[in-house]
Order: structure tokens, then sequence, then C-alpha cells
């Protein structure tokens, strides 16, 4: 057994348990739901199980270090993180709705990046820089943070739909338009995958075959293929929107949870940023340089903070706080995997 | 957590001290400033401008850190004409979006922010203060009444033995107890966690502390380069960002050697070292070994390896020649372009040229790609008994690779050494450990704001024919609903202690 095949076995559970908390929320049937739990922490234990046999792998291979050093490693370590909250989260609360968006988020990080073949997968050895005990610490705090945010990012989409009492709500918009970009993602990730297993002839990567394809008549299509799939969603997701409000906790509880994920998230931001300065002083002697990775980490760590301050001492509630904790993700997606493949820097081992 | 239940008491904020007193005195001038900087909102929108303005740098290359120039590259594409992207450019100079970080504007809005902070802070502090160190022990019948949490209970005991029992059970939850006395009625007050409402605080102070911390740095601190070469001493650093303005160190440092290891394969370098020796006052008081990650601290002055390279100077080859009749070996060390004998053979090896990290051009030619020795092969040029000669190329990491077949000799490239020198960053900052310290205050700071609250306890015992009627209420500023379980417990305690009957 190697480590690549846990993982994949880790990311077909992960997929069965969204397809498990799906049925366990539309019947409320809770057999199904302990199985989609347990079907979750198996996933979780293979992982952990991958995780370790990979960084045995590394020492096999005569360089051993903890895999948390590329764009590979670190995307299924976000995947490891946002399962890890949501079963802890799970098992204090005794409420199991949200594996909904817990399972297919774990899935979308660990599946995508397994997918994406522009992604070395290889166990690579580190450069001197990286050479430290500071990474790991770095590394594990932030992506436990990201997690956090990862998962109320997913509650404030699922708040801002289940909030609307209109179809013309700008939130109910903001949240739909998440949705469906999660959801595009997911079944590109999807459809990907069954391409590249069947070895088929058809271009295995979605995006590369439409929206960034050479003939602009395809691009055109995809685009109005978009509008149409967004459209529908926003039209359909408020005709049964009694139908789907009375699937989850109330919007009291959603709204609370998106919260405390956003509490637990933020020192654990605030820690990867000042490991990741402590690192960059013993290193190169600046504690920080206003390289684009850091500042975004910064650019994030404000938008939490003023997210925590509506909150706190304005007293913001609801949709406006569910928009600062979209906007706050979406920061945290760019400061991950933006800032590597659209900016330069310290971090740009994605660009690799 | 934060609920939308009323609070028992004293919760909301209460009018500041200046607009009470506004009603007496007329308002002073700085009433309205005052105003201003207390705002959350002006501080939220504060943390969003900041952050908003911050993307701009992270787009546009920045001085000393990136290559301006490559802004214009990105402005022509931006702007597909070669006039505008002249004009934006020459603009984003002006307004200082190359040097976004250090512009006047950006520090004008940190020191809003501190502002705001300092202000928000003092000004809530003396509320904060008064609800944790005077809280009102004797809670009225409405207070009562609105707790989130309540419970009455009937204890068969006199008022002094239910006030015992109740005591107990709080002391034994950890709470602190206070109590009063008040139209026939005894009240009890418990609270615990009280520090956490300081967490914020912590925090905030934290911040300013960083900023304090970056100012000495940029004040008093100097971050500077210094190359030396393999044996060479030197006391003379280059300032960063202050063009090639040099000073002299208090001592001097010594590189008594330099090594270079690269991963198989030969483009990733998996470690490299310097030797050093600090030279003070002409007596050697250091000697260390630093690498990356791995830096050495003399007086206060902090030096990090940060780059390497070669000097060109003192190469010396050595190429192994294995006679496959005999098998004798003889190793040949070159130092320049010298001819060396085979012994035995007959066979003269001539050393052509070194390239220390091989690649071959878009015409095919052998060049160097720079002067590190990563990938180092060496063209030799080998001549035969019978007056013929043969140009063949060794590779060091390559030992299998032969460009020529049928040589009477088999060649090998064993070893490459020249002179290198070591690149070091050298950096003097007194304000980093004020950074470390307000970075350790906020994560405390963040700990108690978020993860410990701040738990209050009201009881009013009244004697009741014989017995005590006992009223309990209680509420948490945060995680109430892990509140709820503890009062009931309480609530439980006492009842089986007291023995009452309901």
């Amino acid at each position: 057994m190697n480590s690549s095949a846990l993982f994949n076995g880790s990311m077909v559970l992960y997929l069965v348990a969204t397809v498990a908390y799906f049925i366990y929320l539309a019947f409320r049937n809770e057999k199904v739901g302990v199985g989609a739990t347990l079907v979750t922490a198996l996933g979780f234990v293979a992982q952990t199980a991958a995780i370790g046999l990979r960084w045995k792998e590394s020492y096999d291979m005569g360089f051993g270090h903890i895999p948390l050093s590329n764009m590979y490693e670190s995307m299924v370590f976000w995947s490891w993180s946002i399962i890890l909250i949501y079963l802890i989260f799970e098992r204090v609360y005794r409420n199991r709705s949200l594996g909904v968006i817990a399972a297919p988020l774990g899935f979308l990080a660990i599946a995508s990046i397994s997918i994406a073949s522009n992604i070395s997968q290889e166990i690579e050895p580190l450069v001197p820089a990286l050479q430290s005990n500071w990474l790991t610490v770095h590394v594990i705090t932030s992506f436990l943070g990201y997690a956090a945010f990862t998962i109320s990012f997913g509650v404030s989409v699922l708040y801002l739909i289940l909030a609307a009492d209109k179809r013309k709500d700008a939130f109910y918009v903001v949240g739909m338009a998440s949705l469906v970009t999660m959801l595009t993602l997911f079944a590109a990730t999807i459809l990907d995958f069954a391409v590249q297993k069947i070895g088929g002839t058809v271009q295995p990567h979605l995006f590369a075959a439409s929206f960034a394809s050479h003939s602009p008549g395809v691009k055109i299509v995809s685009w109005i293929a978009a509008v149409g799939i967004f459209a529908l969603f926003w039209y359909v997701g408020a005709l049964y929107h009694e139908r789907l409000a009375a699937l989850f906790p109330g919007l009291r509880i959603l709204d609370d949870l998106s919260y405390k994920m956003v509490m637990v998230g933020f020192p654990l931001l605030t820690l990867g940023i000042v490991t990741g300065a402590a690192w960059a002083n013993y290193a190169w002697g600046t504690y920080w340089s206003w390289d684009p990775k850091e500042t975004w980490s910064l650019i994030t760590w404000l938008i939490y903070a003023a997210f925590l301050h509506a909150r706190f001492t304005a007293g913001w509630r609801g949709k406006n706080t569910a928009v600062l904790s979209v906007i706050g993700f979406a920061a945290v997606v760019f400061t991950y995997i933006g800032v590597n493949f659209v900016l330069s820097g310290l971090h740009s081992y994605g660009s690799a | 957590m934060q609920g939308e239940s009323p609070p028992v008491v004293d919760e909301k904020q209460p009018p500041p001290p200046a607009e009470a007193a506004s009603a007496v005195v007329t308002k002073s001038w700085y009433d309205p400033l005052l105003k201003f900087f207390s705002s959350v909102h002006v501080a939220v929108i504060t943390l969003i401008i900041l952050a908003a303005i911050s993307i701009i740098g992270t787009v546009l290359q920045q001085k000393n850190i990136g290559d301006v120039n490559d802004n214009m590259r990105l402005f022509q594409q931006f702007f597909g004409d070669a006039g505008r992207a002249q004009r934006a450019f020459d603009i984003s100079e002006k307004i200082g979006f190359f040097h976004l970080y250090q512009t006047w504007y950006f520090y004008a809005l940190l020191s809003l922010l501190s502002t705001s902070l300092i202000v928000c802070s003092l000004r809530r502090l003396p509320q904060t203060w008064k609800i944790m160190a005077r809280p009102k022990v004797e809670l009225e019948e409405s207070g009562f009444k609105a707790s989130p949490n309540r419970r009455t209970l009937t204890l068969p005991l006199s008022r002094a033995e239910a006030a015992a029992t109740v005591v107990a059970a709080l002391s034994k939850g950890g709470f602190g107890k206070r109590e009063s006395e008040r139209d026939g009625a005894l009240y009890l007050f418990g609270q615990k966690g009280a520090y956490s409402r300081l967490g914020i605080y912590v925090t905030h102070f934290s911040i300013i502390m960083i900023f304090i911390g970056g100012i000495l740095g940029s004040l008093y601190g100097f971050k500077a380069y210094m190359q030396i070469t393999e044996g060479d001493t030197s006391d003379q650093i280059m300032m960063r960002g202050d063009e090639g303005r040099t000073a002299t160190l208090p001592f001097k440092v010594r590189c008594d050697d330099f090594q270079v290891e690269y991963y198989p394969g030969g483009q990733r370098p998996k470690d490299y070292f310097s030797r050093l020796t600090v030279i003070d006052a002409g007596q050697e008081t250091l000697h260390e070994r630093i690498e990356v990650n791995s830096p050495l601290q003399y007086k206060g002055i902090w030096f990090y390896q940060s780059s390497f390279g070669d000097t060109g100077r003192g190469l010396k080859v050595s190429i192994r020649a294995v006679d496959p009749k005999t098998g004798a070996a003889h190793d040949l060390v070159f130092t320049g372009t010298d001819i060396l004998d085979v012994p035995g053979t007959g066979v003269r090896v001539q050393m052509q040229r070194i390239f220390p990290d091989f690649m071959q051009d878009e015409m095919g030619r052998p060049t160097t790609r720079s002067n590190q020795p990563k990938n180092p092969v060496a063209a030799v040029q080998v001549l035969l008994p019978d007056g013929t000669s043969k140009l063949t190329y060794l590779f060091k990491h390559r030992p299998d690779l032969k460009t020529v077949a049928g040589l009477p000799v088999d060649l090998t490239f064993a070893d490459f050494s020249s002179i290198q020198y070591t690149g070091l960053q050298v950096v003097y900052d007194p304000g980093v450990w004020v950074i470390w310290l307000g970075c350790a205050f906020m994560v405390i700071g963040l700990w108690f704001a978020f993860f410990s609250s701040h738990r209050r306890v009201w009881v009013r015992l009244r004697e009741d024919g014989g017995a005590t009627a006992v009223v309990l209420a209680g509420n948490a500023n945060k995680n109430r609903e892990r509140f709820t379980e503890e009062f009931e417990r309480l609530g439980d305690a006492i009842e089986a202690a007291g023995g009452a009957r309901s």
C-alpha cells in the first residue's frame, strides 16, 4: 500500500459521505446520518494514515520531511483540516446537518489537486530555506485557520440563500453565485476525474476546454451555459425556498456557527502569520517584507478583523456578516492559491 | 454565543463619560474628534481601506522587493498602448504606488487605525473595569426576571444555613463571592473569568506594541549585505535600500570556508553553509557555522546566510585517469589550461574549458548557465601518442556519459573546486523583541477574548416561614450554551445539598 492509494481511498470516501449526508438531510434518516459520519471518519483515518505514510516515504527516499511543503501536500492538509474541524464540531454540538457542507469541501480540496496535471505530486527534497521546524508550525496553524474559514464560508453561503425572502435580494444573488461556483468546481472535478480514469480523448480539463478554449464559439457557449445554470439555480432555489430552509438548522444557529468558525479561524490565522514572521526573521533577518503572500495574509486578517468588530461591537448580524465571511474566504483562496499563480514572491512553490 | 437575549444588567454601553459631562460643561473643541476616533465604524472602515489599498502593492512590483520596470510591461499588457502605459507608469510612480507601504498616506492610515484603537479602548476600559471590579451585588426583581438563566428553590433551612450552602456551591464552582443585605433579603454574587473581558484590550495594545517595534527597528536598526571571499576578513557592509552606502562594523568577520551541496540532479541546492570567525579587537572571539535558518549573532548584530557565488579564481579540477590495461588510476589536478601526462600510457590531457553550470545554448553549443558549480562539465583535449587528439566532455554528475568512444584511458571528472564567496545579510534590529512580545500578547489576548467568558451568578435569599426562598440568576458574556449547563449543575448542587422541596 502506498500513500497515493490511501489518498484516493479517502477521496472516494468523502464523496460517498457527501451523498450520504444529502440523503440524511432529505429523509432525516438517523441510520443514514450515522453511516455518513462513519464514512467521513473512515475517510479521515485513511487520509491521516496516507499523510503519515507519505512522511515515511520521504524518509525512505533519503530527504525526509513532514509532508507540508508544496502545493499538493498543503491542499491535502487543507482537506484534512476541514474534515477534522467538522468532525470535532459534529461531536461537540451533536448536529450533523453541516456534513453536507464539510464533506464536499473536504472532497473538493483533495480531489481538485489530485487531478490537476500541472501540479507535481512527487515528494521533493526541500531547499535550504524550507528546512526549518517553523515550516511545520506555520503551515499547520495557517491551514487549520483556513479550514475554519472554509466552513464559515459554506455556512454563510447557506445562510444567504436561506435568509432571502425575495429572489431579487442582492444577498441571495451573492449566496447563489457562490454556491453555483462551488458546485461547478465540484462537478468539473468529478467529470475531470471520470474522464481521466476512462482515458478518453476528451480534453481532461473542463476549464481549459470551455472558458479558456481557443475557439471563441466554445467560449461564448460556455459563458451562456454558466449564466444559464446560475439563472436556473437562482430561480428554482427561490421556488423551493421554504422546503430547503426546513432541511437545515435555523438561521440563528447558522449565523452563530459561521461566527464561531471565524472565532476559531482568526487566532489560528494570527498564529500562522506570527510563526511565518518568526521564521522569516530567523531565515533572512526580516520579519515582514511586504511580499505579496504576506500582504495578502494581512489583507485576509484585516477582513476577518472587520468581521469580528462588525459583529462584536457594531452589532452586525446575519446577511451582512455572512457576506463578509464570503469575502474573507475569497481572500483566503487568493492568499493561498491566487498569489502563487498570479503574483510572484517567496512562496512561489505553486508555479513550479 | 452572542445571542440576542437581553442582558441581565449593565451590559449596555452607558453614555461615554465625555457625553455625560457635556450636559453640564460646554462641549470642548476636541469632542467631535474624540467622537470620530471612538467610532467603531471608523475603525472598521479603516481596516477595509487598509486591506483594499494593500492590494495595489501586491499587484505592482515594489522597490527593494521586485523590479519596478516590470510594472511597465504590466501596464503595456493592460493598456496595449505604449503612450498610455508610460503615462500610467509615471503617475503611479509619482503617487508612490511603487513603494506603497512607505508612502505618507499608508502611514497616515496606520496612524488613523492606531489612534482609533487607542481611543476606542480607553473609552471603553473604565466601563469594563467597573463591570469586573465593582459588580452590582443586589440585583433587582426585574433583573432576576429578565435573566436568561433562572432557578427558584425553597430550602428547608434557616437563611444563614441556606446561605452557607449556596456559598459552598459557589466556591466549589470556582465563583468568587460577595454579599450584601437589603430589605430583609440577603444577596450573594459570584463571578469567574472576569479577566477575559481584558483580552480584547490586551490584543489592541499588542498591535500598538508591534507598530512601536517596527518604528524602533526602522529608526535605530539597519539591514545590510556583506560579501566575504573564502579566507578573507572584512568589516565592510553595504546598506540596503540606500544606494550603495557602505558602513564599517565594530568588529571583523572572516570566512574560513564555504560549502554547497546539491541534491542528485544538480539543480536544487541541498545545503550551503559558511564557517565564520568573529574577530573583535584583534581577538578571535567566536567560531560558528551558519546556514539558512541558522544565523550567527554577535553583539546584537545578526548574520544570515543569504547568497553565495564563485569568484572564478583558484580553480582546481581533478580528473581521474584509469588505464584499462593495468587498472592503475592517476588523479590529474589542473589549475588552468595546463597539459598533464597520464603516467605509463603516453597519453596527455589538456584542460580546455570548465563549465560550472553546463547547458547548451539555442545553437547547441556548450555554455554555462551561471557561475555556481551546479552541473560542472570539463572539456578536455586528449592528446594521443600518435600525435592526434580528441576533444571530450566529462560530466561530474554523469560519469557514465561518454562523448567519445575508444580512448586508451578512462577519464572521469573527480572533483571541482574554486574560491567561493559567501553573501551575508547583516541585520541589527533593536525593535524585534518588542515585536515578539507584541505577538505573544496578541495571541494570549485573542485566546482570552474568544475562548474564556465572564460568568456571573446572582442569588437572593429571603426567609419564608421557617424555610428559605432562594432565587438564582446567571449569565455569561460568551459561550452561553455552555454556561447554561454549568448554571443548571450549580442549581442542582444547591438543591441536593440543601435538601430542597420545590
